[in-house]
C-alpha cells in the first residue's frame, strides 16, 4: 500500500514537472517580413543555396521569387496547376513543373532557359544536381542527351520522388506499396515493398526509409532487402524531413514529430503539436520547424532538445516552411496566401546533433 | 454545349466571393480544380481515401453531363447541399469542416459528401474512415437510378469472385452504350497477391476487353458455356479502366502477363447503367 502511494506521488510529481515545462511561455519569433498574396495558397517555400532568395510556391498560376534582403518579388508565370517547383540542388536555378506535363528550368537571373513536355501528366518532379536529369511522374529525362530514359516507373500516385547522389532516383508509390530506386547509369531498379500504402519515403545516406498509412516506418540499407529497423506507430505518417548531410530524419504524424538518427539508430527528439501538422522542415544546422493547421509554428533545436521559438498566424494553416541554415531565419507560407520571414530572437543555437 | 455551360457556371462561381459551406476549402482552388475536371473528368481522384465508388460515379457524371457535375460541386460548396436528378446530397457538419488532406479539395467536397450522405450509420469524416468509405454495390446502383440513369443493373457478389461470362456481358453492354463500373480487388492493379480483402475497389471500364489480343466479344457465342472452356483461362487479358485519376489505366500495368484466370480471381462483378 505504501509503495502504491509513493508511486502515485511520484507520477504526480513527474506530471507536474512536464506540465510546468510545457506551460513555460515560449519565445516568440520576430517577424522580419510579411506579405499577403491575395487569391493564393502557398504549398511550399524554400531558400536558395546562398540564402538570398526565397521560392514561394502556390497552388497555381505563378511561383514567386522573393529577395530575402529587400523583399522584392518576382513572379514566374505558369499556366494551370503546379505539380512541383524548387531550387535545383547546389545552385540558385529553379525548376517549375505543372500538372499538364511541362517542366521548365529558370536560370539564376530568372530567365527561362529550358522547357520540356513529358508524355503524361505528373504530380511530382525533381531535378538532379547540375540539371542533367529531370524526373517527372514515372519518367526520367536526360537533358544533355535530349531523350527519355527507359521505361517509366508505374507509380500512379507518388509519395516521394527524389534524386539520391549523382546516379540514383527514388520513387515511392502510394497504391503500389513499393519504393523503387532506379540507377541512372544502367537503368537497373531495386524494389522494396511494404505491407501498407506508402505515405512518405526518402533515401538518406545509405538507407531507404518508407512510412505507411497504418503508421509503420521501415528502414532498409540500400543493399539489403530486409528492414534493418522498424518504427511502429498508430497514426499515418504525413511527412518525412531529412537532414541535407547527416543521416538524420524526422517523421510527422497527425500532431507529433519524432526525430531519428540512423548512425547509430536512435530516437533524438519528440515534439508535440497543438493541431494537425501541415509542414515540416529540417535544417543542416540541426533546427527543425513544424507548421500546424491552426497557424502555429514551432522551431526546435534538436541538439539542445529545446524550443527556440514559436509564432502563430491566426487561422492560417502553415503549408510551407523552410530554414536558412546560415541565418536560422524561417520562412513560412500559408494556405491563405501569407508569406512570412521569421527570426529567432536568441544569440546562437543549432549545431548538428 | 454542355461544356460551355459548365465553363460559364465556373466563371460565375469564380466571380462570387465568400467562404462556402466547406470553410476550409479556398474558392480559388475549387475553381481551378473544377476547370481541370471539366476538361478531363479522369482527374477526379479519391487521393488517399477509400472513395473509389463515389469517384467512379462522379467520373461518369462529369463525362456524360459536365454541367451537372459543376452545378453539384458549386451547390455543395456554396449551400452545403446539392442534387443530381433526384439524388439529394447533404453532408454532415464533420464532413464539411474536415481539414482536407490527402485528397484535393474539390474531390473531398464531391466524393466525401456523396459518401457521407449515403451512410446511415457511419459518418464519413476523414480520409482515414476506411470502413465508412467503402461503397456497396446497392449504393452505387441507387446513385445511378436516382440521378436519372436507366436500365441500372447490379451484377455483383461481394464474397465470391464472378465468372468469365459476367465479364463478357459487361464488355457487351459497354459496346451497347452502357456505363460499366467493375468491382475488383485493388491488389490486381498493384501487382499484389489477392490477399484477404478481396472486393475493395471500383473502376470504370474504359475500353474493349481483349483476350489474347482479340476483342472478348468473339467468346460470347459460347454463352454461359464459356466458363467451362478450360483453354481460355490461360490466355492473356488486357483492357483499360478509369481509376486513381487516370482514364486509361491498364489492368495489367503491374502484372504484364495477367491471364483471364488470374483476373477473374479479383473480379466481383459490375454495376451497369445507361444514360437516358
Amino acid at each position: 500500500m505504501k509503495r502504491l502511494v509513493v508511486l502515485i506521488l511520484l507520477s504526480f510529481m513527474v506530471a507536474c514537472t512536464l506540465r510546468s515545462a510545457s506551460d513555460a511561455k515560449p519565445k516568440l519569433l520576430d517577424v522580419v517580413f510579411s506579405k499577403a498574396f491575395p487569391s493564393t495558397s502557398f504549398v511550399k517555400v524554400e531558400f536558395s543555396r546562398d540564402g538570398k532568395s526565397i521560392l514561394a510556391t502556390p497552388y497555381s498560376d505563378a511561383v514567386y521569387v522573393v529577395d530575402s534582403e529587400d523583399f522584392s518579388v518576382t513572379s514566374l508565370e505558369i499556366e494551370g496547376i503546379l505539380a512541383q517547383a524548387g531550387f535545383i540542388p547546389n545552385s540558385n536555378e529553379i525548376f517549375v513543373a505543372d500538372r499538364d506535363s511541362f517542366v521548365q528550368l529558370w536560370d539564376s537571373n530568372l530567365k527561362k532557359r529550358f522547357s520540356y513536355r513529358f508524355p503524361e501528366r505528373g504530380k511530382r518532379a525533381s531535378v538532379s544536381q547540375d540539371s542533367k536529369y529531370i524526373a517527372y511522374g514515372g519518367y526520367l529525362y536526360d537533358t544533355s542527351a535530349n531523350k527519355l530514359l527507359g521505361e517509366p516507373i508505374a507509380h500512379v500516385d507518388q509519395s516521394a520522388l527524389q534524386f539520391h547522389g549523382n546516379d540514383h532516383v527514388l520513387s515511392a508509390g502510394y497504391w503500389e506499396q513499393s519504393v523503387i530506386m532506379r540507377n541512372l547509369t544502367d537503368d537497373t531498379r531495386t524494389v522494396w515493398r511494404t505491407d501498407d500504402r506508402i505515405t512518405a519515403a526518402a533515401a538518406i545516406d545509405n538507407f531507404i526509409v518508407a512510412c505507411t498509412h497504418d503508421g509503420d516506418c521501415y528502414v532498409w540499407t540500400i543493399s539489403g532487402d530486409k528492414p534493418v529497423h522498424t518504427i511502429t506507430g498508430w497514426d499515418s505518417v504525413r511527412f518525412i524531413a531529412t537532414h541535407p548531410r547527416e543521416p538524420i530524419f524526422a517523421i510527422s504524424r497527425e500532431d507529433s514529430v519524432t526525430v531519428y538518427s540512423l548512425r547509430p539508430f536512435k530516437r533524438l527528439l519528440d515534439i508535440e503539436a497543438s493541431d494537425l501538422i501541415r509542414s515540416l522542415s529540417l535544417s543542416e544546422n540541426g533546427i527543425i520547424a513544424l507548421g500546424e493547421d491552426n497557424g502555429t509554428i514551432q522551431m526546435w533545436d534538436i541538439n539542445k532538445k529545446a524550443l527556440i521559438g514559436t509564432y502563430s498566424v491566426e487561422n492560417e494553416p502553415i503549408y510551407g516552411l523552410a530554414i536558412d541554415p546560415k541565418t536560422s531565419k524561417l520562412v513560412a507560407g500559408t494556405y491563405k496566401g501569407k508569406l512570412l520571414l521569421l527570426k529567432a530572437n536568441v544569440e546562437s543555437h543549432g549545431g548538428t546533433p | 454545349m454542355a461544356n460551355s455551360i459548365a465553363y460559364q457556371m465556373i466563371n460565375e462561381f469564380a466571380a462570387r466571393k465568400g467562404v462556402g459551406a466547406f470553410s476550409r476549402c479556398e474558392r480559388k482552388q475549387v475553381v481551378d480544380q473544377l476547370r481541370v475536371r471539366v476538361t478531363e473528368p479522369s482527374q477526379i481522384y479519391q487521393g488517399k481515401s477509400s472513395l473509389c465508388g463515389p469517384a467512379s460515379f462522379l467520373y461518369v457524371i462529369a463525362s456524360d453531363k459536365p454541367h451537372v457535375y459543376v452545378k453539384y460541386i458549386i451547390d455543395l460548396y456554396e449551400q452545403g447541399e446539392a442534387a443530381i436528378g433526384n439524388l439529394r446530397v447533404k453532408p454532415g457538419a464533420d464532413c464539411k469542416n474536415y481539414k482536407v488532406e490527402y485528397i484535393e479539395e474539390i474531390d473531398w467536397i464531391g466524393l466525401a459528401s456523396l459518401r457521407d450522405s449515403t451512410n446511415s450509420v457511419f459518418d464519413y469524416q476523414t480520409v482515414d474512415d476506411q470502413f465508412a468509405g467503402i461503397t456497396l454495390p446497392d449504393h452505387l446502383q441507387e446513385w445511378f437510378i436516382q440521378s436519372g440513369y436507366t436500365q441500372v443493373y447490379n451484377r455483383t457478389n461481394l464474397i465470391f469472385d464472378k465468372n468469365l461470362y459476367t465479364l463478357l456481358q459487361a464488355h457487351q453492354k459497354r459496346q451497347s452504350g452502357y456505363v460499366i463500373c467493375l468491382l475488383i480487388g485493388a491488389n490486381l492493379l498493384s501487382g499484389y497477391p489477392k490477399g484477404n480483402v478481396p472486393a475493395d475497389h471500383w473502376v470504370v471500364l474504359n475500353s474493349d476487353i481483349q483476350i489474347d489480343g482479340c476483342p472478348a466479344i468473339s467468346w460470347l457465342p459460347l454463352g454461359a458455356k464459356v466458363d467451362d472452356d478450360e483453354t481460355v483461362y490461360d490466355k492473356k487479358i488486357d483492357f483499360k479502366v478509369y481509376t486513381w485519376g487516370q482514364a486509361d489505366y491498364p489492368v495489367n500495368k503491374n502484372r504484364k502477363d495477367a491471364t483471364v484466370g488470374e483476373f477473374l480471381d479479383y473480379f466481383y462483378g459490375y454495376v451497369s447503367a445507361r444514360l437516358s
